[in-house]
């Protein structure tokens, strides 16, 4: 016994000798740190109300302002969405009521200056930054841009332009969905929080609304001024009450913040992108706000559970199994409302499902066992022993104050919290994590390639197919209609139903169609045989030959996908069911089944034009003299995004009684891009309902 | 109304000094280990904390066939520990390492027969790699140096490669100068390359698809470096191929660091709360117990003359983008400062020509722009314009435009006011530039590794007050011009998303 604890001993003693010899930075005694020099910072409240906060910084010849408003996106009218993104950047573009935007473009650019104004979702900004010669010629052109802009025509259409062609391209980069669409799926599309902009948003925004925006947002009591470098405190203070003498608020009143749902719905949402080969996941639910105690354990929880290098979700998803080059996670807090709490990662498509499960199954191993001690001390640690980061450039420490007071801190926020972080205990973080982390009602959403995840997918449960399609522009107004041109436009589609068959279009029920489906390519063109069946009102199939092989897609009621070799992939049936409603059948079946409206628009060499509305986006259909359908217009998918779509029908043949057109030409911009051309068609009265089912 | 503000550890400081270039010469001192390795210190007492950068003097550019992407791969496998930080038994694990490079390098091997690999076989030596690389694991404790600088209040841990670089970053409160430089100096004396195939073929695989397939552009840049460069190390994406990751060996990397890592092709440079009398010691205590090594070969092979104009067009389901390029020399060329005036004529700001002309006159772009510094500066580099077409327009429209400009600018001189704003935003920026300690500490380190010493930043806004008009049509006639271009675009192909 004496021997085996003399030995035990002699190790221990052992790996004390070795880690003083080969670890001497564990005994490394360190300096005390010397205390912060943090310049006074001066709070004044001008006469007019405005908050100005100053500090003097002679480090560098700089002098920087920024005023914050409250002001935002959470604002926009739903049918101006982007509205405040708009009025931010038109301010500073749009020029003042004496000089044009380019003329302030010119001025400080050749001065090294910068004058910009950014809109956030709850606030807005109008910033400056010169060299300290420039200060007194850049802070007036300030002054004059905050007071009197003019949100002039041509800078509004460009950034209304530059708004539409982001709103394009705003599916071309995988983490830029997966946050905004998580937002979308968390709060709901329409609410204030998620909601995006959209082509026909963009569009209804005026110059008058910025004016409005300008009247309702920017007036001292919204505003806080910080304005620090190489200033003289003493000499501005004069300065500023001498130029804000006459800026004054007309008594408006600025909204509170918009409530946030109480509840979210929880479930696993997927949308495809086949240009990826990974996943990208966002995963989480509802955090806490920043004012609630539970703030200051979590703060430490989460650098324990999943932020930075010493994080276990570092550890786990990226160190121990490689999954991933990026993990983030934490039950984050927010200023003014409930944070999320959310894991983020992306990974191959093959190791998607893996990374989701291993994420929760640490949720859940955190939830059980909680925090470990030597984890909460290293953290403790780190956060105390960083903490003079917070304090190392003035732009950080004036920029803390200011959002602070925004939102209605206290100033020394950022010193009580270092105080209950000292204070923490492991049963404090223990009892946060298992509060605030619940797996079991998380929302994963999850933007990747379909077939590279294949059927694994379903280990995680029922998916929910996430729509991201951009929704298309409304497209130039329609005149009103009128009683008049709704009864001339039904005059000309009973013509039309009359001429194609009459009675015998009611009746009609299942149509089976083969032929030859051409695309026009840059390379040439392709040509490709199908054959599809149309079961009115709501099922459809097509099987189409194309030269990877078969490809069938099918709409089954408010069902629909489509088959590639061995694998299905779901599509949004809306569309789909969209995209037939325009079909020749459907329209001409209206004249019974009155869906919709047929508005007279106008007549076309010879051609009467009605508009459609009622079956999906409205469209425009075209019919001569005879009654025959002569063409549809409408805004589709093209091989250059969004466009204007004609398709010409002509070839028209008699199926028992029918007319029914065998030449289908779709041209965009005056380039043909698709031919139908039917070989065969025939009416059927029954059909095997189970093509319609994926088998 | 008026109230003061006083923090509880506030000490009332206010510094005054007249801004001057020269001034920054005063904060800088200079040595040289008896290794080799270069030393520079920048001090600026505002807040005690600094920032340190490790400068190695190897990118991408020193990679051969075989093992791209092996240079970044390194600078990850710098944050993995030294044979006594980071394992649990470092004999065993030792043993344990070797076994699981034995086990890769079968496996390797038999997968390097492609169709002729005995599936079995494969299978066999899957599981064999599979288990020696946990068992190797199991030595491991898991990402201890940065627990070791973090708990310690180190900031910002990170490295970044590039095609001429490897740089390894930190800011720490200045206190903890010690550990800093035991910690530097001890990873790269003895680092130890655990962990090596899951963080290569797992993590960095994933930062390779992250970064360059899936992503639009990521896959556009692949395409378009590949088609300018065909002789030239710069011709491969610093990341590297899938296929050469996915095959380096922990030899190739340990063969790697033994050539590149000596004191000798190093910079260390700090910014910030130190004091160079005591921090010399401390530095040449730790640091000087690297050991030197012969100078690395340099990069011989030099990309040819370029004979005719080359093209590459991605069909992608994602919106039209189109990059320009021209071959032009190195940093150091003569006619650098000249590009970077064009730089800012062409492409800073709003008042530069192609935001002008393509963003705002004819809206035929989202944004448009010209840059210098790609793929790297040590070696002859490119002139890259870029635009990114507004919904319904083309990459065709775009590129005329540019094109135009550029002729624009060979025929015609530059306006004064132009000339003059170049000025002018160069001293602007270049205080803007010494906000951060980090930022003074990465210029520094790149002067003095480029150029042979960092002095020649202050010299940087001398040289852009020499350029010329006629410097600038000069340059534009003769690099600019059909047969050194590369165009590469992405076009729209069908889709809605």
């Amino acid at each position: 016994m004496k021997k085996i604890i003399l030995s035990l001993f002699l190790i221990l003693f052992s790996i004390t000798i070795f880690s003083q010899e080969k670890r001497p930075f564990e005994n490394f005694v360190y300096p005390k740190l010397e205390s912060i020099k943090i310049p006074p910072v001066t709070k004044i409240t001008l006469p007019n109300g405005l908050k100005v906060m100053l500090v003097e910084d002679h480090k560098l010849p700089l002098v920087k302002g920024n005023m914050i408003f409250k002001a935002g996106s959470v604002f926009d009218p739903p049918e101006k969405a982007g509205l405040s993104s708009i009025f931010f950047e038109v301010w500073r573009l749009g020029g003042t009521k004496t000089k044009t935007g380019d003329e302030i473009d010119e001025f400080l650019e050749s001065r090294s200056a910068y004058i910009e104004a950014y809109g956030g979702e709850e606030s807005g900004y109008l910033t400056f930054n010169c060299l300290t010669e420039n200060f007194q010629e850049v802070f007036p052109l300030f002054m004059e841009i905050l007071t009197s802009p003019a949100f002039r025509e041509d800078k509004l259409e460009l950034s209304k332009a530059q708004a539409k062609s982001n709103i394009s391209r705003r599916n071309d980069e995988p983490q830029s969905i997966v946050f905004r669409e998580f937002s979308r799926i968390f709060y709901g599309k329409d609410h204030p929080y998620a909601r995006i902009q959209e082509y026909d948003t963009v569009d209804a925004i005026s110059q008058k609304d910025l004016f409005d925006f300008h009247q309702r947002y920017v007036f001292p009591e919204n505003a806080i001024l910080a304005l620090w470098g190489d200033i003289k405190v003493k000499e501005i203070e004069g300065l500023l009450k001498k130029y804000f003498k006459d800026w004054k608020s007309k008594g408006q009143k600025v909204p509170e913040f918009p409530k946030l749902p109480e509840k979210i719905t929880p479930g696993v949402y997927f949308s495809d992108k086949e240009d990826i080969n990974q996943g990208y996941i966002v995963m989480g639910h509802y955090g806490i706000q920043m004012n609630n105690p539970d703030y200051f354990p979590l703060l430490i929880a989460n650098r324990i559970f999943g932020h930075g290098f010493s994080s276990r979700l570092f550890q786990s998803i990226r160190t121990d199994k490689g999954l991933t080059y990026g993990i983030y996670g934490g039950v984050d807090a927010d200023y003014s409302h409930k944070g999320q709490a959310t894991i983020y990662t992306f990974t191959k498509s093959e190791t998607v499902v893996d990374a989701i499960k291993a994420i929760i199954e640490e949720v859940k191993l955190l939830k059980a066992e909680g925090v470990k001690e030597e984890e909460l001390e290293r953290e403790r640690k780190s956060y105390l022993n960083e903490f003079v980061f917070n304090f190392d450039t003035i732009d950080k420490i004036i920029r803390r104050l200011q959002t602070y007071e925004f939102y209605g801190y206290p100033e020394d926020f950022i010193l009580k919290t270092k105080e209950n972080v000292e204070k923490l205990k492991k049963e404090d973080l223990d009892r946060v994590v298992k509060k605030y982390w619940m797996p079991e009602e998380f929302i994963v959403y999850i933007v990747g390639n379909q077939k590279g995840i294949g059927e694994r997918l379903k280990e995680l449960g029922e998916i929910k197919y996430w729509d991201i399609t951009i929704p298309k522009p409304k497209g130039e107004k329609a005149p009103e209609a009128t009683e008049e041109t709704l009864s001339k436009g039904f005059e000309i589609l009973k013509k039309a139903y009359l001429q194609a068959g009459g009675e015998k279009i009611d009746e009609l029920k299942i149509i089976k169609l083969e032929g030859k489906l051409t695309t026009s390519v840059p390379q040439g063109n392709f040509t490709m045989d199908f054959t599809s069946v149309n079961y009115f009102p709501d099922k459809f199939r097509m099987d189409l030959k194309t030269p990877m092989g078969l490809m069938v897609q099918v709409l089954n009621g408010d069902i629909a996908w489509m088959k590639m070799g061995d694998s299905y992939q779901d599509l949004p049936s809306s569309k789909i069911k969209e995209d037939l409603q325009r079909g020749y059948f459907y329209i001409l079946k209206q004249y019974k089944e009155k869906k919709a409206d047929f508005q007279y628009l106008k007549e076309e060499n010879g051609i009467d034009i009605l508009l459609v509305k009622g079956l999906g986006e409205d469209f425009e259909v075209g019919i001569d003299k005879e009654g025959k359908l002569n063409f549809l217009r409408y805004t589709g998918p093209t091989q250059a995004g969004f466009g204007k779509i004609e398709e010409k029908f002509s070839d028209f043949k008699d199926i028992e009684g029918i007319k029914y057109p065998f030449r289908v030409e779709a041209v965009v911009d005056g380039k043909l891009f698709q031919t139908i051309e039917i070989s065969s068609a025939s009416l059927l009265k029954e059909i095997d309902l189970k093509i319609f089912e994926k088998q | 109304m008026l109230k003061k503000l006083f923090f509880l550890l506030i000490l009332f400081s206010v510094y005054v000094f007249p801004f001057e270039v020269k001034e920054i010469e005063k904060n800088v001192t200079e040595f040289t280990l008896s290794n080799g390795l270069k030393v520079i210190i920048y001090e600026n007492h505002l807040a005690p904390v600094f920032s340190a950068l490790t400068y190695a003097n190897v990118g991408s550019v020193n990679e051969k066939v075989g093992i791209t992407g092996l240079a970044h791969i390194f600078e990850h496998m710098a944050f993995k520990g030294t044979s006594t930080i980071g394992t649990k038994d470092w004999e065993k694990e030792k043993e344990a390492i070797e076994r699981e490079e034995k086990a890769f390098l079968a496996l390797r091997d038999e997968k390097a027969k492609g169709a002729l690999a005995d599936p079995e076989k494969l299978k066999k030596l899957e599981e064999e790699f599979e288990k020696a690389k946990q068992e190797a694991k199991s030595y491991v404790k898991p990402n201890e140096f940065a627990e070791i600088v973090e708990k310690e209040g180190c900031s910002g841990l990170n490295a970044s490669t590039s095609f001429d670089q490897t740089q390894y970053y930190y800011s720490f409160p200045s206190n903890k100068l010690e550990l800093w430089a035991y910690m530097e100096s001890e990873r790269f004396m003895d680092p130890v390359l655990r962990e090596f195939y899951t963080e290569k073929n797992g993590v960095i695989a994933e930062e390779r698809r992250m970064g360059i397939e899936s992503q639009p552009v990521g896959r556009l840049f692949e395409e378009f470096l590949g088609l300018c460069y065909r002789a030239h190390p710069y011709n491969a994406f610093v990341i590297g191929h899938m296929s050469d990751i996915l095959n380096i060996t922990r030899e190739d990397a340990m063969n790697f660091y033994k050539t590149y890592y000596t004191p000798n092709n190093m910079i260390l440079v700090l910014a910030g709360d130190v004091y160079p009398d005591k921090a010399k010691p401390i530095i040449e205590k730790y640091f000087g117990r690297l050991k030197p090594g012969p100078t690395p070969p340099p990069v011989y092979t030099e990309e040819p003359k370029q004979l005719g104009e080359r093209r590459v067009t991605i069909k992608d389901p994602s919106q039209p983008f189109v990059i320009i390029g021209f071959h032009k020399g190195d940093f150091n060329h003569p006619d650098e400062p000249v590009f970077e005036a064009i730089t800012d004529i062409l492409g800073e700001g709003r008042t530069s020509r192609l935001y002008k002309r393509l963003v705002r006159d004819e809206k035929l772009a989202l944004d448009a722009g010209a840059f210098t510094g790609l793929p790297g500066q040590k070696f002859p580099g490119l002139f890259i314009f870029y635009a990114v077409p507004m919904q319904g327009k083309t990459n065709e429209e775009n590129e005329k435009a540019i094109l135009e400009e550029i002729e624009k600018l060979k025929n015609e001189p530059v306006t004064d006011e132009e000339l003059k704003r170049v000025k002018i935003r160069a001293k602007g920026n270049f205080i803007r530039g010494l906000q951060s300690n980090m930022g003074i500490a990465a210029q520094l380190a790149q002067f003095q590794a480029i150029t042979g010493s960092w002095k020649n930043l202050l010299k940087e806004i001398e040289k852009i007050e020499k350029v010329s008009k006629e410097d600038i049509m000069r340059v534009a006639k003769e690099y600019f011009i059909e047969e050194n271009r590369t165009v590469a675009t992405i076009e729209h192909k069908g889709g809605e998303k």
